[in-house]
């Protein structure tokens, strides 16, 4: 089921030497309810991906609590973040990051092998079907092989085959020709829908944030 | 937890990098392998050789020359001992074989040694494949390798120091200097001793004296082959083969026979001593060996460890996808691991061949086996290998496992 966020005075420092301290993310309230469609937008550099960082629980930020339901990412250890990730999230990237030598079937099943030795036959099947549903008709492809569009629908189908509650995706359409991009847009934010999880968006892209119920901006490391 | 999935997948991203990795591994094991395996063959060989000859009598002069011409038949013109010592062995209460050991002469390339019966069989431990030890003067017995046939009648010709053997074949110079008129007749073959005696053509030391018009070293014609001698003028012989009774009479032999004209040694003494020479040699090569494979698996890691660090995003990326840290640590020290145990058994397998190569190549230049079973010393040397390579495929492992999963996606 998916969980709703709350996340509250979320600060991301570095050290930078000669400057000092460096507020690379500033998020002081976060609210998304369970199954809600959010588009973080603003200028590259503004720290979306950093929060994305935070909210997939793959940073953790130097101040603030980051809360999925119940569960608490700032005070979990990083074994049972990887963990909570693999069983609740689907990530989606702006350059897919696919294992090209693998092909896109193996790509959905990649994360079963985190956990598991094999994927059985229900796996493979479920595999096959979302890569049906996203609009990849040959699972035995190599990833390498495919065209971009083609690469992101599999990254798409990879984040949707554990049944996440939340898909986190950073800039899903931002390396794709508009009418690719638009395909995808429509296949994520259908995807989310027909599942029930919460997806935040991190893009510049007009054509994707318009499709998502809130779209909330990040200027200069602050989420406004 | 299945890391040999992206494992595959990795080998696959390596490309010529893993070959590469694998043949530079192969190599650096395999030449310390053939290393040791020649080595140690060759000493068993060299050393086998020598069994027969417990102590052999000579002239004084280079013991090294005198082993080299008698054990291993490489033709040196060696100075003479009276002939008169063979009868005074002969009856020696301490001796329980003796033998002459004359040569000079070559047919087809072979050389052509006088001796007894007594050592044709090697003190009766041989009995011929083919026909039969001679009986009289002017009959051959052959060794396994020399390519003549029984019944063979054959004219010895005067060996010319100097001259590469080539086996089997007439040169121009043993066409020119023939004993003409000395007819031998091949009447047995003796089994394969894995020695240079298997291409050595042996005939009554009788015969040898008569083809140099040196009588037959008995008072009559018709006298029984071997000793006694008993010519009122013995000819001389370039080496005595003594098989003493006991380990105690080899010793009083050769203090005996090590003065007053003689020279005497125990082959095994010698090569002793070559060994130690070579022992030497043996450990610079054995070092240079062993640098030579630091030096490679520092490359190899080194290599591996960049190409790590080139894919320190896709190991990010299965980390974001919810892989656990081991997992990454898993797939990155079974691919580094992975290729050096592969290059292990492969340089092992390849050190095996060479060695097989060169004892082949040797064989065929010295006539003495090299025998070059793979020992435990080599595959506990590979095994070793193995085990140091999967320690050391930690520190690239460890490198993709330490970066943060946020830094390494960017």
């Amino acid at each position: 089921m998916p969980e709703p966020l709350l996340l509250k005075d979320v600060r991301v420092t570095f050290q930078q030497r000669g400057f000092g301290p460096v507020v690379a993310a500033d998020a002081p309230r976060l609210d998304v309810a369970p199954g809600a469609l959010l588009g973080i937008s603003g200028p590259s550099g503004s720290g979306k991906t950093t929060l994305l960082h935070v909210l997939a629980g793959l940073l953790t930020p130097s101040s603030g609590s980051v809360c999925w339901g119940g569960h608490e990412l700032t005070t979990m250890r990083e074994a049972a973040r990887d963990q909570w990730r693999r069983k609740h999230v689907g990530l989606v990237f702006q350059d897919f990051h696919l294992v090209p030598e693998l092909d896109a079937r193996d790509n959905v099943l990649l994360p079963v092998w985190f956990g598991g030795w094999r994927a059985d036959a229900a796996m493979i099947a479920r595999a096959d079907a979302l890569l049906a549903q996203v609009g990849v008709p040959h699972p035995m492809r190599r990833a390498s092989v495919l065209s971009r569009g083609e690469q992101q629908r599999v990254a798409i189908a990879r984040a949707l085959f554990g049944r996440p509650s939340v898909i986190l995706a950073d800039e899903p359409s931002a390396s794709l020709d508009a009418t690719t991009a638009a395909l995808v847009s429509d296949l994520l934010v259908q995807s989310a829908r027909d599942s029930g999880a919460t997806l935040i968006v991190i893009s510049h892209d007009p054509a994707m944030l318009d499709r998502l119920d809130i779209v909330r901006r990040m200027d200069k490391g602050v989420l406004q | 937890m299945n890391p040999f999935p992206m494992v595959r997948a990795d080998l696959r991203a390596m490309r010529w990098s893993a070959v590469v990795v694998v043949v530079l591994v192969a190599l650096a094991v395999a030449i310390g392998i053939a290393v040791a395996a020649q080595e140690r063959g060759l000493r068993q060989g060299s050393a086998r050789a020598a069994d027969d000859f417990d102590l052999i009598i000579g002239a004084p002069g280079s013991q090294t020359q005198l082993v080299l011409t008698s054990v291993y038949l490489q033709p040196e013109a060696l100075p003479l001992i009276d002939g008169a010592l063979m009868n005074k062995l002969a009856t020696d209460p301490r001796v329980a074989g003796m033998a002459p050991i004359a040569f000079g002469d070559i047919v087809r390339g072979y050389p052509v040694v006088g001796t007894t019966r007594n050592f044709v069989t090697r003190w009766g431990r041989l009995t011929p494949t083919e026909g039969r030890v001679f009986t009289a003067e002017a009959e051959a017995v052959i060794g396994a390798d020399v390519k003549l046939a029984m019944g063979e009648d054959i004219t010895p010709s005067h060996g010319v120091g100097g001259e590469a053997a080539h086996f089997g074949a007439e040169s121009e110079s043993e066409h020119e200097h023939k004993h003409e008129g000395v007819v031998y007749h091949v009447v047995g073959r003796l089994p394969r001793l894995g020695t240079p005696w298997d291409r050595a053509i042996l005939i009554p030391v009788e015969s040898v004296w008569e083809t140099h018009s040196l009588g037959n070293g008995h008072a009559i014609d018709e006298a029984p082959l071997g000793p006694p001698f008993d010519a009122k003028i013995l000819p001389g012989v370039p080496a005595i083969v003594v098989k003493p009774v006991r380990v105690a009479d080899a010793y009083q032999l050769r203090s005996q026979y090590r003065q007053g004209g003689t020279m005497a040694l125990f082959p095994a003494e010698v090569l002793v001593s070559l060994y130690r020479t070579v022992g030497d040699l043996r450990d610079v090569i054995v070092i240079a060996a062993a640098l030579n494979n630091v030096l490679v698996f520092a490359a190899v890691l080194l290599l591996i460890a960049t190409l790590v660090t080139l894919r320190r995003r896709r190991y990010a990326v299965l980390r974001a996808l919810g892989a656990p840290r081991g997992y990454v640590l898993l797939v990155t020290w079974l691919g580094a691991a992975g290729l050096i145990a592969a290059g292990c058994v492969l340089g092992l397998a390849a050190g095996w061949a060479a060695s097989l190569v060169v004892s082949a190549l040797f064989e065929q230049q010295t006539g003495l086996h090299v025998a070059t079973g793979l020992g435990w010393g080599e595959i506990r040397f590979a095994a070793g290998l193995i085990v140091a390579g999967s320690v050391f495929s930690l520190v690239p492992a460890l490198a993709a496992w330490r970066v943060p999963v946020s830094e390494g996606l960017r």
